[in-house]
């Protein structure tokens, strides 16, 4: 499983501007320094004489006058309630500008917490996205938003122009560096994802810039993670608990793995203190791979979309686990690993092999470009006895193969194939060989897998070996973490058996 | 207090100070009192009075009020001298003495200007949005942008542009008041010293950010932006830096407490929403000439980052940020509104 069982950090999330605050910040508690706004003496005694004025005269433009600039200069009082109620009233005949002054919890425009994957909806968006940047062509998030779209739609040239734009044009901003990182990283060169970081200010001295460089460079395994000065950022910034949420979250993650479990212990109450989104995914994946144990309690009470998913895959509850993955695919639309997933788990768990087929022929953007998904979709036709179907795939899935152990699946979905045109020998000579590959690589995921489908194939030919390779599955996927769902299966199909 | 009593004495040049008219707490400035004055020829002027009875104890503070006083009483001549049609000059200036007070804390400081018959505030802000008159309010924004022209032309910078310091005259012409606050460029000003004098409610967006520098020409964006938020602000009600940082905090919970530079993408996309917005009520309410020449006035005008904002055409700071071409759209505005027959 992809999301579940590979090593996770907090690579950071890419949301349109529109949604940014929706999806990437949940409600914060807690607020640290003081605003940036300089309250000096004369704007103290400019407040007084407002509320003065709206004291002695109660009308719509004093009421308007201490509403603004008790937002403008963050202040609140009674007299402030007082203005902002009497503009509550009749509010629907007064200007967009003062209902969105009073109606503050309003949300920008957008109002599905997801987003919209029917290429129609994409379409509509980006042309009015069009529309907008031929009138304000200096918006660097609308750049970055188009650029989303074109993502989530697969077109990355599109969207690798745009995001450049959206970063040259907004003089390297570290928030649209971010984006564009993530987006880089979709593109698997976490080099370039970084040069992008740095070109961007100071890694040292950025917290959000520290924390997506220290992200990628300890999954992807690039240079020297240099811990004393991340400690040191994260001290810096204890009273802005909202700028290190994320850093501190993933040298925690660092600190778990190298076993300074207090260490981490410590940084997760900093990263907790105000969450985002991202940080609460990866508390929750700590806590699924028992790097550390916090009880529910403890835990913030938002959530993520992330964290629903392995919840419900822990609770073994599989159809709501691949329905969490299709809505996570609507939450990042250009990662491929949702999908990847929701139709394996279609496939191997749920033996649906006809809602394996809907969801990658509805995600050809990530079908086309993936070899997982496309193997699992070939796999899949297989199973659905669409066999002239899933040979017209052999050439393309051939032409995703990207190293040795896809080369390895390959020849196994190959196998598979030779089984269901009735040439089984020929098919277990491979299935053999690709197994004796995985078993030389160690790679104990694959061939726990290799074997379950071998044996599937070999009911209905040898029924012994076939209840030995589910044997050998059962063996070797029990090493590993996080196949229960394979494993479940299995023993089912054991006690079937006997 | 001296300047609370003045009804019924009569200054040395004859005029007589009638009935108080400010609140008790008083606007346009933090020692002030205001009356109705009467000439000697029966003309009707507004008094402002200052004393300096609260500050006498304090050295600091009386050195500071009187230098104020002064550096208003050498623009306003200043501005008389040079003729500025749109700003409000002073018909007489001076001292009295308050008999209710011994000395030395009786003397109070006037300055006496043509009585207005309102401000931008109470004669458009505070009518209803069906009875406003628009020809009136253009004029009123075109004599706005022309007197601060008049300043900046002086190496002066105003600083504290809001409706209520818009006055009306009877003759239906319009004029910057309130110099308590300007900037000159000879560093002249008690208030040379800080990023921005005038009505913190009303600074442009990227002093909320702390961003500002020392040239003088910084004075002059300042001014822009203000009179840009005032056009946004008699057609939307509220000022724009209201608007658009309320839009911000939509896009980013944080955007309050970022530097500019990190924030300013988020201010930029907020102010694009809110300008499309606007182009709207516009074209809807004044149709598309109007409407178009509006929303490119407060877009320039108010553009959010300080290095972009005014005429593009020009790359010099000082071209950039000045007002000739607002002052012409404004007033083909006016002329506009008059052959469409607004009210």
């Amino acid at each position: 499983m992809e999301i579940i069982g590979k090593p996770r950090q907090l690579i950071p999330r890419w949301h349109t501007s529109r949604k940014l605050s929706v999806l990437h910040f949940p409600p914060s508690k807690k607020i640290s320094e003081s605003p940036k706004v300089d309250g000096d003496q004369f704007s103290s005694f400019r407040m007084k004489i407002t509320i003065e004025e709206w004291k002695a005269n109660k009308n719509y433009s004093s009421a308007v006058e201490l509403v603004s600039k008790s937002f403008l200069l963050e202040y609140e009082d009674s007299n402030v309630i007082e203005a902002r109620r009497y503009l509550e009233d009749n509010l629907e005949i007064r200007p967009s500008s003062i209902k969105s002054l009073i109606q503050s919890s309003a949300r920008p425009a957008g109002k599905s917490n997801l987003y919209p994957t029917s290429k129609n909806d994409i379409y509509k968006i980006i042309r009015d996205i069009k529309l907008s940047l031929k009138d304000h062509p200096k918006d660097p998030l609308a750049w970055n938003d188009i650029a989303f779209y074109y993502a989530s739609l697969g077109n990355n040239e599109k969207a690798d122009k745009c995001l450049n734009i959206a970063y040259v044009s907004s003089k390297k901003n570290p928030i649209v560096a971010r984006a564009y990182s993530r987006f880089i990283i979709h593109q698997g060169d976490p080099e370039k994802a970084l040069d992008i970081l740095s070109r961007s200010g100071d890694i040292k001295a950025n917290p959000l810039l520290a924390s997506a460089n220290l992200a990628i460079r300890s999954i992807y395994n690039i240079g020297k993670i240099d811990r004393k000065s991340v400690l040191e950022l994260i001290r810096k910034y204890e009273s802005s608990p909202e700028w290190i949420s994320e850093l501190a979250a993933s040298m925690a993650t660092i600190s778990c793995q190298h076993g300074s479990i207090k260490e981490a212990v410590k940084l997760i109450e900093k990263s907790l203190a105000s969450p985002t989104e991202n940080t609460i995914a990866q508390i929750s994946w700590l806590r699924h791979k028992k790097y550390i144990e916090i009880e529910d309690a403890y835990m913030p009470e938002i959530t993520s979309l992330e964290s629903t998913v392995i919840k419900l895959y822990e609770a073994g509850d599989y159809s709501g686990f691949k329905d969490s993955l299709l809505e996570l695919h609507n939450f990042q639309p250009f990662s491929e690993r949702p999908i990847i997933d929701a139709g394996y788990i279609s496939l191997v768990v749920l033996e649906d092999p006809g809602e394996a087929i809907r969801i990658y022929e509805r995600n050809q953007h990530i079908t086309q470009k993936s070899f997982m998904a496309r193997n699992n979709y070939v796999v899949a036709l297989l199973e659905d006895n669409r066999i002239i179907e899933a040979a017209d795939q052999f050439k393309d899935l051939h032409g995703l193969i990207k190293n040795k152990s896809d080369l390895a699946v390959f020849r196994a979905t190959s196998a598979m194939q030779l089984y269901k045109i009735g040439r089984h020998e020929e098919g277990r000579v491979i299935y053999e060989s690709v197994a004796e590959y995985f078993q030389s690589e160690n790679d104990l995921i694959h061939l726990g897998r290799l074997y379950y489908y071998f044996s599937l194939q070999e009911k209905n030919v040898d029924f012994d070996k076939s209840k030995y390779l589910l044997g050998e599955a059962n063996r070797i996927l029990r090493k590993i973490d996080d196949t229960k769902e394979l494993i479940e299966k299995i023993s089912l199909r054991l006690a079937e058996l006997q | 207090m001296p300047r609370s009593s003045l009804e019924d004495l009569t200054t040395v040049t004859g005029w007589l100070i009638k009935r108080r008219i400010d609140s008790p707490l008083g606007s346009g400035g933090n020692f002030c009192a205001r009356y109705e004055a009467e000439s000697p020829d029966g003309k009707v002027g507004f008094l402002k009075a200052m004393d300096l009875g609260s500050a006498l104890t304090d050295l600091s503070r009386l050195h500071s009020l009187t230098k104020e006083y002064l550096f208003e009483q050498q623009i306003l001549d200043e501005c008389k001298n040079k003729k500025m049609t749109r700003v409000v000059a002073p018909l007489d200036m001076g001292t009295i003495v308050n008999p209710h007070f011994p000395p030395p804390a009786n003397v109070v400081y006037y300055i006496i200007f043509d009585m207005a018959q309102g401000d931008l505030r109470n004669q458009h802000l505070e009518v209803d949005e069906k009875d406003r008159k628009w020809i009136s309010a253009f004029m009123a924004l075109h004599h706005t942008a022309v007197g601060v022209n008049q300043l900046h032309k002086a190496e002066i910078a105003h600083q504290d542009i809001k409706p209520s310091n818009v006055l009306s005259f009877s003759d239906a012409s319009f004029k910057v008041s309130d110099l308590g606050r300007v900037v000159d460029k000879k560093g002249n000003s008690p208030f040379s010293a800080l990023p921005f004098p005038g009505d913190g409610g009303y600074k442009p967006i990227e002093l909320f950010y702390g961003v500002s520098s020392s040239k003088f020409t910084d004075r002059f964006s300042c001014d822009m932006y203000m009179v840009g938020s005032l056009v946004y602000h008699l057609i939307e009600d509220v000022q724009i830096t209201t608007a658009v940082l309320n839009d911000s905090k939509l896009l980013h919970p944080n955007v309050r407490r970022m530097d500019y530079d990190l924030a300013l993408p988020f201010i930029l996309s907020a102010f694009n929403a809110k300008l499309t917005q606007f182009k709207c009520n516009c074209v809807e309410k004044f149709g598309s000439k109007i409407g178009g020449d509006l929303y490119t006035i407060v877009k320039e005008m108010c553009y959010p980052d300080p290095e972009q904002r005014g005429n593009a055409r020009f790359k010099s700071s000082i071209s950039r940020l000045g007002l000739e071409k607002y002052i012409s759209l404004l007033s083909q505005i006016v002329a506009n509104s008059k052959i469409r027959g607004l009210k």
